[in-house]
């Protein structure tokens, strides 16, 4: 059967709530701030300049050659209202954007994904907010990160944000992290604090493209004998309030334990690939086309201290949550479960200047259905080591992530070294080991030593 | 020079003896017990909450130096004295914020919380970490814990004599660790401290390590009165082994502006501190 056209639909081409929400901060501000104050108070500026190369030691080529620039401008509009600007410039002539089919970042929503220059550069608006405070309440409004979670190196709950995976987890969150266009509202509420959260920005994760750097395999279907693979673009949500994202977010300390309550009525940032059969001029073909699936999040984080020692805890439960299936008897090879996902953690701060952290992760997928492409129980492990010395001018650090179903993992040492207040150099290897099917050995021939240098001003 | 400075270190001495005669009574009767001191300097007014600015320099022995602008607010609660301190300057560090409940139970451990920007995220760190250096400095968290004050938790404290620092009579107190590990984890077998006879202010400790070896002091200088609390506006710790030295200089302080009970919590070390007090 030919494959029958399917238009795709488009998301919002602007967001008229991000005008509304600014003009009302605006006009909040100068019914306090007067004409001559606003003029008195100029924003700061600061920022970094940055070099990172990488070397792949299996490829023996240069994966990476990246020159980054970042400007963050804050300033006050009144003495309860603060705005932050904060730009991104990046230029990389060696590594794969995922600039693919003329479409630039089709996963993210116009008003979020860079802005691509050429081949080799982009330019983003990392965050755009204002804050404004109300009594005890604070409302940040405009793209922003919204971190929830206590875990490190892999994610639970932290899924407010989607992430850019195309250098796999190797970016740190905080510059891997898709910012959104949020509205979010914090204050207390006798002994608890309230965190409302509302995204109508529908961006999810920035995958990486095929045959690029860190292309996913693992979990991944494999297609059937005879057939060739196909790709449509991403079927992303387009309703402006019924297909946003909201949540909230309780949180208190009690008896020394820091607790929180979090729950998200979300579109899932990962896709899942609905599938379909079909025939083209090249013969049988197996069309994919990435889609997202709405789910509950109930989840919560616990952690205290224990003299020398901190515990850390986080679970989600993820209601209705979709994962790609191989079986040719399924009809569009998803499959829908629960999801529960925790984490334990233990910090161990018994040497000064040094932390050890172990954690462990579980994940556990409710639908054991035949061709599934996961177990049904996936069990990570991380353990990471950082010392600083020389009152805090080289710290050394390592963190290894290992998959106890598929025996693979990663190793990522670390040294850094700030030769002043302003610049830092540093170098480091991610070594990455074991079977190609699991999360972390796909990548095993994409070992590298990288080096870098960040100048602060 | 040296019976000069005999003459007035005496001289002090004798006035001092005379004039706190609350403590150390009619002259000849023995001085003051060293906890007796350590709850009188303890017990001066702190204010119910303060907002300062603290900048920091940290001095190589090769007289190189680096330098962090901090600002900080306190407040006292019922059951704690609380402070927030975030980094301002300069930009490797800047946003980084810690999170002190000090419990008045002193058999309680301290609970703390350190914001790092880069993670965004605030990590609760063990309480226990308290002999370990202070961010990079020569204070450690106890020292910033306490400050000028003294701390009657697993210590042992006895009055040695009257002797003189930075020009004032003072109460030389000797304090111990109670036992080894506690000596451990405070990375000192004994300190001495100087108390203002009058004032009640601690104006210098010294500290000895295992081998009886005098490593480090901290000096505590130019105090002033603001809104009627003495405050020390220099902080000084030199570690004599490592030859390295951190001076704190303490400005913009205000005491009593009502801060919120809101100010004290993780989601003040995510946000920052509000923009009305963020800087002096």
């Amino acid at each position: 059967m030919p494959f029958a056209r399917r238009d795709v639909a488009r998301p919002a081409q602007a967001y008229p709530w991000i005008l509304l929400a600014l003009t009302w901060a605006v006009v909040s501000s100068a019914q306090e701030a007067s004409p001559e104050k606003l003029w008195l108070q100029l924003p700061s500026v600061s920022g970094a300049m940055s070099f990172e190369s990488a070397y792949g030691t299996a490829e023996r080529a240069l994966q990476k050659l990246r020159l980054e620039l970042v400007l963050e401008l804050k300033g006050s509009l009144s003495e309860t209202t603060d705005y932050t600007i904060i730009g991104r410039l990046r230029a990389d002539p060696v590594f794969e954007n995922g600039h693919v089919d003329g479409t630039d970042f089709p996963d993210v929503s116009e008003a979020t994904r860079p802005l691509r220059i050429g081949e080799t550069a982009e330019l983003e608006l990392r965050e755009a907010y204002v804050r404004s405070t109300w009594d005890d309440w604070h409302f940040t409004l405009g793209k922003q990160q919204i971190v929830w979670g206590l875990a490190d190196g892999l994610k639970v709950i932290d899924v407010v944000n989607p992430q850019d995976l195309r250098e796999f987890i190797l970016v740190d969150f905080e510059n891997s992290r898709i910012p959104l266009w949020a509205v979010n509202a914090e204050g207390p509420i006798g002994d608890w604090n309230l965190q409302l959260v509302w995204v109508p920005d529908k961006s999810y994760y920035m995958l990486p493209r095929v045959d690029s750097e860190f292309e996913l395999t693992a979990g991944v279907p494999p297609v059937p004998p005879g057939f060739h693979l196909e790709f449509e673009s991403p079927d992303r949500p387009s309703r402006f309030f019924a297909d946003s994202d909201a949540g909230l977010r309780l949180s208190t300390f009690k008896s020394g334990w820091d607790i929180t309550f979090n729950y998200l009525y979300h579109y899932d940032d990962v896709p899942t690939f609905s599938r379909k059969f079909g025939l083209t001029a090249e013969g049988p073909a197996v069309r994919v086309q990435p889609e997202y699936a709405r789910s509950h999040l109930f989840g919560g984080t616990a952690s205290k201290a224990f003299g020398d020692f901190t515990l850390r805890l986080e679970y989600g439960l993820f209601l209705d949550k979709h994962f790609p299936t191989g079986s040719l008897l399924d009809r569009d090879g998803v499959v829908e479960g629960t999801n529960l996902s925790y984490m334990i953690g233990l910090d161990w701060f018994g040497i000064e200047n040094t932390v050890v952290s172990f954690q462990v992760f579980q994940d556990w997928f409710s639908n054991d259905a035949e061709g599934l492409a996961r177990d049904e129980m996936q069990t990570y492990t991380t353990l990471a080591l950082q010392r600083r010395f020389i009152r805090d001018t080289l710290m050394v650090e390592s963190i290894w992530f290992q998959d106890l179903n598929h025996g693979d993992g990663l190793i990522r040492p670390k040294i850094t070294y700030a030769v002043n207040d302003a610049l830092s150099v540093y170098a480091g290897v991610d070594y990455f080991y074991g079977s190609e099917k699991g999360f972390f050995g796909q990548f095993d021939a994409k070992d590298r030593v990288y080096g870098g240098l960040t100048w602060r001003f | 020079m040296k019976i000069e400075h005999s003459v007035r270190a005496l001289a002090l001495i004798l006035c001092a003896t005379f004039a706190h005669g609350g403590l150390s009574g009619a002259f000849g009767e023995e001085l003051p017990k060293g906890e007796e001191i350590i709850e009188r300097v303890n017990a001066r007014e702190m204010g119910k909450d303060v907002l300062q600015t603290i900048q920091m320099k940290l001095i190589d022995k090769d007289g190189s130096a680096r330098e962090r602008v901090m600002r900080g607010a306190g407040k006292s609660f019922d059951d704690s004295r609380r402070f927030v301190l975030f980094f301002l300057e300069p930009a490797n560090v800047k946003g980084t914020g810690l999170l002190t409940f000090d419990y008045n139970d002193a058999a309680k451990n301290d609970d703390q919380w350190l914001y790092l920007p880069a993670m965004r995220k605030t990590r609760r760190i063990s309480g226990g970490e308290r002999g370990g250096s202070f961010l990079g400095t020569d204070f450690t968290f106890e020292d910033i814990k306490n400050q000028s004050r003294g701390s009657l938790l697993d210590r042992t404290w006895k009055t040695v004599g009257i002797e003189e620092a930075d020009g004032r009579a003072c109460y030389a107190i000797e304090g111990v660790p109670t036992t080894a590990a506690v000596a451990k984890e405070l990375g000192y077998a004994k300190l001495k401290t100087y108390i203002d006879v009058e004032l009640a202010l601690m104006r210098r400790t010294d500290f000895w390590d295992d081998a009886g070896a005098l490593f480090k002091t901290i000096s505590i200088r130019d105090y002033e009165q603001i809104d009627g609390i003495w405050t020390a506006r220099t902080m000084e710790a030199k570690n004599l082994k490592q030859e390295h030295a951190t001076v704190f200089t303490i400005t913009d302080v205000r005491y009593n502006t009502e801060l919120s009970d809101e100010i004290f919590s993780a989601q003040t070390l995510e946000r920052g501190l509000p923009s009305s007090i963020a800087r002096p």
